[in-house]
């Protein structure tokens, strides 16, 4: 019974597919649309179009706290709502820049008869992840706002730090002794970040 | 009467589009396909012949010739395969090398079941083994358009019907199947006239888009990015790791 749903299930994700491929995911090439592919592969990744100061007092909690003594829920609401359409504004700028970077990689590989499937895999599961992170970022964000968010985020950066400090306590010697050796970051460390 | 009718009137179209082919000079443009719709168009006539003078053995011919039917069929993806990704040997080794895997996991399922002892296609009656050769060519076709959206290959107007037609014919007809076998006798009435219907919008589909041959328009200039593929993919990785820690940098406090 369950194979049955399966196949009908199957064949209304194939007509969807087909109907919603062929109407908007094949751009047909032309000139213009190359050559501006061209220009943005030498463009940062990342969604430029916000400063980083902008960016940084987005997600910090400096207005907020300013917001807060003024005890206003009205202020309270209209300053949540504006920051988070700005924080979802410059996580869709991120997501398109990503996508503009895959079209580009996939525009110069698809002529290229040296091209290795499995580093292709490789190259759309990272556009794949970072797409998820994205929309696990801005979903957080539509829930909780930007600046509920990196208290979300400190938090779970201090319970891994906890986390970490107990399962090598708790580690057999062996393996606490093979772990000292490799000498890894702890979760929320300045190395671990990348910083 | 309203079988008949479709009957006839699938024929027509079959014939028209064959007929606008050869008048086109276009035939052997895409010569899988229209070896497919020739096939089409051949057992459908025999069969109409045997449904109008010997009525009884109908059911026993139309399910005995379907699943050779449904392998013609796969000569329409390797069509869309080759005609498609014929200019772009990086997205054809992507997508031979995707549809090798899929083949290889129906293969070996089929090599487990027959080794477990239950039929191989796990289908006990034709229609079953149809739908299962049905979703085969199904998943083959979605790998296809995957590959097709992910490389924005650019695609004529021929070639996108046949595409949407052919998956249109794909989707109904494992629906259609599907529930004819979960619902029996009772849904053989509106499987008469479904199917038909079904056909007839694909056959609307091929029309509409194959009257006439039209070349795909190729862009004049390609991107002029790095030609060694290690180098490109490695860049590309890269700044999405960087955006990726961008991102973290971020949202951390």
């Amino acid at each position: 019974m369950i194979g049955t749903w399966a196949f009908l299930l199957f064949g209304l994700l194939l007509l969807a597919l087909v109907i919603l491929l062929l109407q908007r995911a094949m751009p047909s090439a032309n000139d213009s649309e190359e050559s501006s592919e061209e220009a943005e592969t030498q463009a940062p990744v990342y969604a430029q179009s916000f400063p980083q100061r902008l960016v940084d007092r987005l997600f910090g909690s400096e207005d907020w706290e300013f917001i807060a003594k003024q005890e206003s829920p009205r202020l309270k609401r209209l300053f949540l709502r504006q920051r988070t359409t700005l924080a979802l504004s410059w996580l869709l700028a991120a997501r398109e820049d990503a996508t503009k970077l895959i079209r580009v990689h996939s525009a110069a590989a698809r002529k290229n008869s040296r091209l290795e499937p499995l580093v292709e895999f490789r190259v759309i599961a990272d556009y794949v992840a970072f797409q998820m992170l994205c929309l696990l970022i801005a979903l957080v964000i539509w829930l909780r706002g930007p600046v509920t968010m990196r208290r979300l985020v400190g938090y779970a950066d201090a319970l891994s730090e906890r986390l970490y400090e107990v399962i090598t306590r708790v580690l057999p010697a062996e393996l606490a002794c093979e772990n000292s050796k490799r000498e890894p970051a702890p979760p929320g460390s300045q190395r671990a970040r990348g910083r | 009467m309203f079988s008949l009718a479709m009957w006839l009137l699938t024929l027509a179209v079959e014939g028209l589009l064959l007929f606008r082919a050869v008048a086109g000079g276009f035939l052997r443009k895409y010569v899988f396909f229209y070896a497919y719709l020739a096939w089409v168009f051949s057992l459908s006539s025999v069969r109409l012949i045997i449904y109008i003078t010997k009525p009884k053995y109908y059911a026993f011919f139309y399910w005995y010739t379907q699943p050779f039917s449904v392998l013609v069929g796969c000569g329409l993806v390797w069509e869309i395969y080759r005609q498609a990704l014929g200019r772009y040997s990086g997205a054809a080794r992507m997508a031979r090398n995707l549809l090798l895997f899929l083949l290889l996991i129906v293969l070996s399922r089929t090599l487990i079941n027959a080794g477990n002892g239950s039929a191989w296609w796990q289908a006990e009656t034709t229609a079953e083994l149809e739908r299962n050769m049905r979703t085969v060519q199904g998943m083959l076709l979605i790998a296809l358009i995957l590959v097709l959206a992910h490389y924005a290959i650019p695609l004529g107007r021929n070639l996108k019907g046949m595409i949407l037609g052919y998956g249109l014919f794909i989707s109904t007809s494992v629906i259609d199947l599907t529930l004819r076998l979960l619902l029996g006798d009772s849904f053989q009435k509106p499987w008469q006239y479904l199917q038909p219907i079904f056909y007839l919008a694909t056959l609307t589909v091929w029309s509409l888009s194959l009257w006439s041959y039209q070349t795909v328009a190729l862009p004049t200039t390609e991107p002029r990015i790095e030609a060694d593929y290690q180098f490109l993919a490695a860049r590309t990785r890269n700044r999405l790791f960087q955006a990726r820690s961008y991102l973290a940098r971020t949202i951390r406090p």
